[in-house]
């Protein structure tokens, strides 16, 4: 175990002492524990900047389970770097946040930052770890803590609702996930990432290969909240404020296009990969920033537009992908839309975070997030309003913030889909540019509702809980430290061009002994991108005026096709399908549990007969048939049968005597007297206990006799005919001669007796019979114990 | 059999079932001659005691080489020593739970019956770990099914406890009377009831008439001891049944009796039909043949668990469902009949063993205090005793198979058994990943009580010191068995290399 994997484990070791520090200084929050321990990991991650940007990795390992070839392998490359500084990051700022944002006498702290410092242990785990199954360990650890999160206020009806879709889109997809890293590892032996890449010219025709990369990208578009998973993450805003920024927007969801990223040196040739990737991509950036437009809650307004900066991030790597498709990487046009991805990821948690700490702070300082009583707030919090115009200005992709340049790029990486020639691009490529204009259009208004409807306009008091101004310093510092970011990286993109973006894109697209370099500019010159950019911000301003004017556009989506309500009705019909089955499949009654035995006895074994022909039938050994054996069967069978029919319980225990007397006159014909004796013997004592025992129950009345039911005659004598043919055919297959041979000849001489049957029992199976014996002594007990209830019994019954 | 043949058999590796047996007799003494009013707790720990010195006699056996004394009727081979170390833990933890046991109805009296039926259900099914013997196997499973039969009445003023024994009877001897007869079609065809001999002779059948009848033998053996494992078609009897039955034996029944099942399914099918031929060309053995059988009885039981389960209110009835669905996920092992099958059906029940015994000590203890079984008992139990929740919770995620725990590394193992042989066993995977996804409902149904409702009742709970050995045990081997696995796996191969002897 190294330094690394401390650091990686560190959070979990946190999680363990924080009640503790809880239970001990109740007087001072919690949250001072706790941010050292980010603060300390982000300058940890920092010293490795020097090997990363060199493009090189770090790799630590340390076996862990063996026998499954899982070894506990950490690795510190250009994409999981930035991801671990992102996460202990916007950790640092986070918990700095939720301090002035929980209050400490009001909340349950120790709980909030147990969970929050495991979400932050399980991230750092998925993102600097090279072998799947450790990876997926601590992908589900995160779903799990996500899941916690949400439901932090759970005494809110909507929290736990959100709680539990979150949990259940999530796993399903991690499962998933797990099914495809099994399939690679059938491929190709292992489960290191490394290797699995270095193979990934062999594996790419293998049958399992489309499998493993549909399963993995379930995983993958499931967290990411990819359309039409996405209904979980807007639901998911019943977290507390801070676990939305951190979790829900800057960190968790981009596990996502982690996994994309990481995976793309072994899939990315696959056609599939890329249309699916960028076709889904496209489809979640529309989707959720047209879904955004109609949202009322600041908080609900953010949350689609995080569905759909995610989509942008996600089609662009899917486009980034086609440069693996030709020779040489280096100068392909496409690898732009990669940087365009490393890009914007950063961007995003910029600006995204600073958002929702503003939404977060409007909330604390107003009692609402309704966008319809809010207004004018302008001039009661002006920091806020300022940050809140950064973050808003550089999602809509203004200059001179980082969200133009990345914007700008993305419109490039989108406009060069026109020039693929390759997987049929040239037939429908065309909608991608088309999709991505009018997708950023909806994302301009949106932006502007935000700030606009949030901070100018006319400020209506009375609807608002709390009178508002401005936040505490404390609440302040995290935003703004996100919004100098959102600056200052605009205006000096290459900062982090060849530090954090290069590297990246070097582990998302390795080629060996090539060393990406970036360089981001501002000004390209009138490009089309420009153009387009123009266009947007036009027709952005021209609809946001417009807005009430073709808002009932959104009227027109049915509300039946909305993917929540199918969600709402999936659970339902599985609730309602449980209960129905159990009515009908598990009622109770244990007559209907014997038919479905039988049912299923009958079946499996006529099935067996039939279909296999075994059925055979063999007269050839059969002695001949006397009349007065044909007599005794005909006799058994009218007694059986009669048995059905009689009235009274005593004829039926009578007429069932009668079967077991003529049997034993069998017996008496096939010239066994002993066994005829003992037959006779057990048939009277049953009898008569039988008798004995209906003596002392209550009375049948006659309308409880059972009519006729054709399934129960059906299955009796499917069960007979069964057993008898079986019987037969069995009879027909003689293999060897009886054993009973041996004994006559073996009895007197092995065992020196003269009664065979006692032989038997006493010496050849003498240990089967002691153990009989202590069967039939435990069936005593157990009717001892019956008479002893039958003597202290009927004192009291609690049932009654 | 002289006296001196007698003698000369290595009776030392019966010392593990001689012992049980005679601490079944003493308790029986003991409660004999106890005075009526004495408390018969000391009999739980006394049982205790002796079920801990078959586990370290056990332990000194583990470096014996395989051994078969009386005939073959008893073996000792790596097979029979893993399981019964499952066995005996098992029971050692039940016992822990039956001392904190203390209903408001019934038990009382019957407490030393309940002991001594419980060291001869256990005795049972340590008889059927190591036979190899047609006709032992079966009285070993009548010792254990019979004592389980009265244990579950137990609770005799209590009505659901009457209807749960009365089913379980009904329900096992119409299993038994299916297992015997496919049996004594083994027997007639190869007429000796010796495993071993069986599988030797069954090596030159031919004959296609007799292939078909050993099939069907297949058939109805696989049908009647699915009802040990509460499997598909047999598993109708275990939700009343563990409803009814005092919560110690329910705890039983999930765990020992059920292991004790799969011990015997593996003996009798894997002895008898790995050799026998199946009648195709490509001369495959009939177990292979008809591995999609035993995959569709695991689909079946999946599905039939985990969907009926979401709907139950009742906590004992949720965890009977969830043991159906459990045994499956253990059916899957079975059916795909990888090289690892033997350890990852060990491992996957030791560690279902303690995240479902760590499970029921709760629920004992969470439903005994309010008297009612209702999954709202669970309400806000994070409030009122955070560590019964949070272990409780660990159980339920490894239950459903969430990564950190013992329950994900077993589930891992079932996967890759399933989908490693070259033709990987796709749909019984994709059937249990989506009904493994189905099972989160319900397990996380309970969580959700439990952190995120208000608690009802707010008094403090003071937990038995036994019940907390229990829930700290498992909870400890949970955490361990999932985190570093290789504990076991280790073990494993260290003292059982891959249980070759099991074919000897």
């Amino acid at each position: 175990m190294s330094l690394l994997h401390l650091a990686i484990i560190s959070p979990f070791l946190l999680a363990i002492l924080v009640p503790i520090a809880y239970k001990l200084f109740r007087q001072i929050h919690t949250g001072w524990f706790v941010l050292p321990l980010p603060i300390l990991l982000f300058s940890y991650f920092i010293s490795y900047l020097s090997i990363t940007s060199n493009q090189q990795s770090v790799t630590k390992s340390f076996s862990w389970i063996p026998t499954l070839g899982i070894d506990f392998t950490a690795k510190v490359d250009g994409l999981g770097l930035l991801f671990a500084l992102l996460i202990t990051g916007i950790g640092a700022l986070v918990v700095l946040y939720s301090i002035y944002y929980l209050d400490k006498n009001k909340e349950k702290l120790n709980t909030f930052y147990v969970y929050l410092l495991l979400f932050m242990g399980a991230m750092l785990g998925v993102v600097l770890s090279d072998n799947l199954i450790v990876l997926y360990t601590f992908w589900e650890f995160t779903s799990f803590s996500s899941f916690l999160l949400i439901g932090y206020w759970y005494h809110r009806e909507k929290s736990r609702y959100g709680a539990q879709k979150s949990m259940i889109i999530t796993v399903f997809g991690g499962l998933s996930m797990l099914g495809g890293i099994i399939l690679l590892y059938l491929m190709t032996g292992t489960f290191s990432i490394s290797e699995i890449i270095a193979q990934s010219d062999e594996i790419f025709s293998h049958a399992l290969f489309v499998p493993a990369l549909l399963c993995i990208l379930l995983g993958a578009f499931t967290k990411s909240a990819q359309f039409p998973f996405h209904i979980w993450l807007p639901d998911a805003m019943e977290a507390p404020t801070p676990v939305s920024a951190y979790l829900h927007s800057a960190t968790m969801v981009k596990a996502g296009i982690y996994l994309v990223a990481r995976m793309s040196p072994v899939f990315a040739e696959h056609s599939l990969w890329l249309w699916l990737i960028a076709g889904f991509g496209i489809t979640t950036l529309f989707w959720g920033s047209f879904s955004a437009v109609k949202q009322t809650d600041l908080k609900a307004i953010l949350a689609f537009s995080t569905v759909s900066q995610l989509g942008m991030i996600m089609s662009l790597l899917g486009i980034g992908a086609a440069a693996l498709h030709f020779e040489t990487v280096e100068d392909s046009i496409f690898t732009v839309a990669t940087t365009a991805a490393v890009f914007h990821l950063i961007n995003h948690a910029t600006f995204k975070g600073s958002l929702f700490m503003v939404a977060g702070i409007v909330d604390h300082e107003t009692g609402t997030r309704d966008i319809r009583k809010l207004g004018g707030l302008m001039n009661f919090m002006p920091i806020t309003f300022t940050l809140a115009i950064i973050g808003t200005f550089s999602m809509a992709g203004l200059p001179p913030f980082n969200g133009f340049l990345s914007k700008e790029m993305f419109f490039t990486g989108m406009v060069r889909v026109l020039e693929m020639d390759i997987f049929n691009l040239d037939t429908w490529g065309f909608l991608f540019p088309v999709l991505a204009w009018v997708a950023s259009v909806f994302t301009f208004i949106y932006s502007m509702i935000l700030v606009f409807k949030t901070f100018t306009g006319k400020f209506q008091p009375e609807q608002l809980e709390k009178k508002p101004h401005e936040a505490p310093i404390g609440m302040l510092i995290s935003p703004i430290i996100l919004a100098s970011l959102v600056i200052i990286i605009g205006f000096f993109p290459n900062i982090i061009s060849n530090t954090l973006i290069s590297p990246a894109q070097a582990a998302i697209m390795p080629v060996e002994g090539y060393v990406y370099d970036t360089h981001i500019y501002f000004w390209h010159g009138f490009t089309p991108e420009l153009f387009m950019t123009l266009g947007v911000i036009t027709l952005g301003i021209l609809l946001f005026v417009t807005l009430p004017k073709w808002r009932s556009v959104y009227n027109l989506f049915p509300e039946k096709l909305a993917l929540n309500r199918f969600y709402d009705s999936m659970l339902e019909v599985s609730q309602r399908a449980s209960f129905n089955l159990t009515k009908l499949y598990m009622n109770g009654f244990i007559r209907t549990y014997l038919v479905y035995i039988f049912s299923f006895f009958i079946v499996a074994l006529a099935a067996t007969l039939v279909l296999k022909d075994a059925f055979k039938f063999d007269t050839s050994e059969v002695a001949t048939i006397h009349y007065a054996e044909v007599l005794l069967a005909l006799v058994i069978a009218a007694a059986s049968v009669s048995i059905l029919f009689v009235k009274s319980r005593m004829t039926s225990i009578i007429l069932l005597g009668a079967v077991g007397y003529t049997v034993s006159l069998f017996f008496v014909i096939f010239r066994a007297p002993d066994l005829a004796l003992t037959q006779l013997v057990i048939e009277t004592i049953s009898v008569s206990l039988f008798l004995l025992a209906f003596y002392h129950l209550p009375k049948l009345r006659h309308e409880e006799r059972m009519g006729f039911k054709m399934t129960n005659a059906l299955i009796s004598v499917g069960v007979g005919a069964i057993v008898t043919m079986i019987a037969l055919s069995a009879h027909s297959n003689k293999m060897f001669p009886s054993i009973a041979k041996y004994y006559v000849e073996n009895t007197y001489k092995e065992a020196a007796g003269k009664n065979m049957v006692n032989v038997i029992l006493v010496d050849f199976r003498g240990f089967d019979t002691m153990f009989e014996i202590t069967v039939l002594g435990i069936a005593a007990l157990g009717i001892f114990a019956m008479i002893k209830l039958r003597l202290e019994g009927g004192k009291k019954n609690e049932n009654k | 059999m002289d006296l001196e043949t007698l003698l000369s058999y290595e009776w030392g590796i019966m010392t593990p079932e001689f012992i049980i047996l005679g601490v079944a007799t003493a308790l029986s003494l003991m409660d004999l001659f106890m005075p009526k009013s004495q408390s018969r707790k000391i009999l739980g720990w006394v049982g205790f005691a002796g079920v801990l010195a078959a586990l370290v006699s056990l332990l000194g056996l583990i470096g014996h080489g395989p051994e078969s004394i009386l005939l073959d009727t008893f073996r000792l081979d790596s097979f029979a020593k893993a399981f019964k170390l499952l066995l005996l833990i098992g029971s050692a933890m039940v016992l822990l739970i039956a001392t904190g046991y203390e209903p408001n109805e019934g038990l009382e009296e019957f407490r030393g019956e309940f002991f001594y039926l419980f060291m001869a259900a256990l005795l049972g099914a340590m008889i059927m770990s190591s036979s190899g013997d047609l006709i032992t196997l079966f009285v070993g499973l009548e010792l254990l099914s019979i004592s389980s039969y009265i244990l579950a009445g137990m609770r005799k003023r209590n009505l659901h406890s009457n209807e749960s024994a009365m089913k379980y009877v009904i329900n096992g001897s119409i299993a038994t009377a299916i297992t015997l007869f496919g049996m004594s079609y083994v027997y007639g065809l190869t007429g000796t009831t010796n495993l071993k001999e069986m599988a030797g002779f069954l090596t030159s059948v031919y004959n296609e008439q007799h292939i078909y009848l050993l099939g069907l033998a297949f058939f109805m053996i696989v049908v009647g001891l699915s009802f040990k494992l509460a499997a598909a078609p047999f598993h109708m009897w275990a939700p009343d049944v563990y409803q009814g039955a005092p919560t110690p034996v329910t705890a039983f029944l999930s765990v020992v009796s059920k292991t004790a099942g799969f011990i015997i399914m593996i003996r009798i099918l894997f002895s008898i039909f790995a050799n026998a031929p199946s009648g195709d060309a490509q001369g495959l053995p009939m177990i292979l043949a008809l591995q999609d059988y035993v995959a569709f009885l695991a689909g079946a039981t999946m599905i039939i668990g985990n969907l009926i389960a979401l709907r139950q209110r009742n906590i004992k009835r949720l965890f009977a469902y969830s043991s159906i669905a459990q045994a499956g996920y253990l059916l899957v092992v079975i059916a795909s009949m990888s090289l690892f099958m033997f350890d990852t059906l060990w491992f996957y029940l030791g560690a279902y063993l303690f995240m479902n015994l760590g499970a029921f000590a709760i629920i004992q203890h969470v439903t005994h205090k309010s008297g009612s079984e209702d999954i709202s008992q669970f309400a806000g139990l994070y409030r009122r005793a955070p560590f019964l929740a949070i272990a409780m919770a660990i159980f339920l995620l490894s239950l459903a198979g969430i990564p950190g725990t013992a329950g994900f590394i077993g589930k891992l193992n079932i996967f890759m058994g399933a989908l490693v042989p070259s033709e990987g066993h796709y749909v019984l995977v994709s059937i249990m990943i989506a009904t493994t996804v189905v099972s989160y409902f319900y397990y996380f149904g309970v969580m959700v009580q439990m952190f995120f409702r208000p608690a009802g009742d707010t008094g403090k709970v003071k937990i038995p010191a036994a019940l907390t050995a229990v829930i700290g045990i498992s909870l400890a081997a949970t955490i361990l068995f999932g985190v570093a696995p290789n504990i076991a796996f280790d073990f494993l191969q260290g003292n059982f290399n891959q249980f070759t002897d099991f074919f000897q």
